[in-house]
């Protein structure tokens, strides 16, 4: 899910690149060094996602992975996602350098809220075996879902040109929402299992 | 071959004078036509990537045609093409480290450095890790089907992943700490060169960006 370089008008450009340089600076700014390793683990897991590719029917899709980066740093999932993209851009030329603040932006804010769901799952509660895998599934389909709906924003913004591509990003996301949070689901459940420490 | 700080610049400024500009002109080509006189031998490696990577801009195109606007659809397509066919003959067969160092060496500070550094590092562990679970998977002899059963191995090696890198990350922030890490940054001078071809394409990119000659569209 990466838009490509010179599709979009500098109105978005701009904006969205200004926006994100001051979230990235003002992370790293607050950043403590003690921190930057794991940021760099789930960077690189990010970067590897784009290599897993999941079988549907007769093909097979690419995970994401960014609600599970998020559901594990929170608000610096920002920064990891930050690093993962620009060395996409560099090596496989997904996405670019003058499209990395949209990008960034379309991926890396919703996927923060797979950290909410993850706090929310811990919660103990009556109905914990049923909203408990309810909120693993939701960290991946909702951070995806948000990157769709920012995705096909951007473009209807873009102009009217692009509703149809608009609407065709929307859509042919819809199974990789599903795909990717039976992921997390399953995923989460594992390290709940093995390292339950991880997720608080 | 070119300097990777000069690289990242380059394509930096590259990208978005093209990506905010409302018109192509023929010098724009200048320094495409330099790298890939640099860079022949991979050329037509490099050209069936960029086929690849056309597959979304191609459907940007189509949906703008739909809307009868030839102008645009053409414009998105070759801008397109350009910034990313420069940035792919740029960074062809450049090594992570080298552009680690590149990354390093723009002085943007030292946890970017740092950030970048690590990264590039646990990429090249976490990707051996996964291609050790692909063999693992073909000699178990996993069968790669649409099954609730093949997601669930998948989600495993997800899972499986994400522990090993959480692992091997509080092994590097515990040495760290051991050896009194400070946040500076130490690298071998002398191991990137800014040479001719650096300062050749600095001036053609110049060029090509003030010199507005023969529009293309």
């Amino acid at each position: 899910m990466h838009i490509s370089e010179g599709v979009l008008k500098p109105e978005i450009i701009i904006p969205s690149s200004v926006v994100a340089g001051v979230l990235v600076v003002y992370l790293l700014y607050r950043l403590n060094y003690k921190d930057i390793p794991k940021i760099a683990c789930m960077s690189a897991i990010f970067f590897i996602a784009s290599f897993i590719h999941v079988p549907l029917g007769p093909t097979s899709i690419h995970l994401i992975l960014g609600g599970l980066v998020g559901a594990f740093l929170g608000v610096n999932a920002l920064l990891a996602i930050f690093a993962g993209l620009l060395l996409q851009a560099l090596f496989f030329g997904y996405g670019g350098i003058s499209v990395l603040g949209v990008n960034l932006l379309m991926l890396a804010l919703p996927s923060i809220l797979g950290r909410y769901f993850v706090k929310l799952s811990l919660k103990e509660c009556k109905y914990q075996k049923i909203y408990q895998p309810i909120c693993w599934f939701l960290v991946g389909f909702i951070s995806l879902l948000g990157s769709a709906l920012i995705l096909s924003g951007v473009l209807v913004l873009n102009g009217k040109e692009f509703y149809a591509i608009a609407s065709v990003a929307l859509a042919s996301n819809l199974v990789l929402m599903m795909v990717e949070g039976i992921i997390s689901l399953f995923a989460i459940g594992f390290i709940y299992k093995v390292n339950r420490g991880l997720l608080n | 071959m070119i300097n990777p700080s000069i690289s990242l610049l380059c394509f930096f400024i590259f990208s978005f004078f093209l990506a905010l500009s409302g018109e192509i002109y023929l010098t724009h080509l200048l320094p495409i036509i330099f790298l890939s006189l640099i860079k022949f031998r991979y050329f037509f490696e490099i050209l069936k990537r960029l086929f690849f990577l056309n597959l979304f801009i191609i459907l940007v195109a189509l949906s703008v045609i739909l809307s009868d606007n030839y102008h645009l659809a053409l414009l998105i397509f070759i801008r397109s093409n350009l910034i990313i066919l420069f940035g792919l003959l740029l960074f062809h067969k450049m090594d992570f480290y080298d552009m680690a160092f590149g990354i390093s060496r723009l002085g943007l500070g030292s946890k970017i450095s740092y950030l970048f550094y690590f990264c590039i590092r646990f990429i090249q562990i976490a990707k051996m890790d996964f291609y050790k679970f692909k063999r693992t998977l073909k000699a178990r002899n996993f069968s790669h089907t649409t099954s609730i059963f093949a997601y669930q191995t998948y989600a495993n090696l997800v899972a499986m992943l994400f522990l090993g890198a959480f692992e091997k990350s509080q092994i590097l922030e515990k040495t760290m700490q051991i050896r009194g890490f400070n946040g500076k940054f130490y690298k071998l001078e002398n191991s990137l060169k800014f040479g001719f071809y650096d300062i050749l394409l600095i001036i053609l990119l110049l060029i090509s960006l003030i010199f507005k000659q023969g529009v293309l569209i």
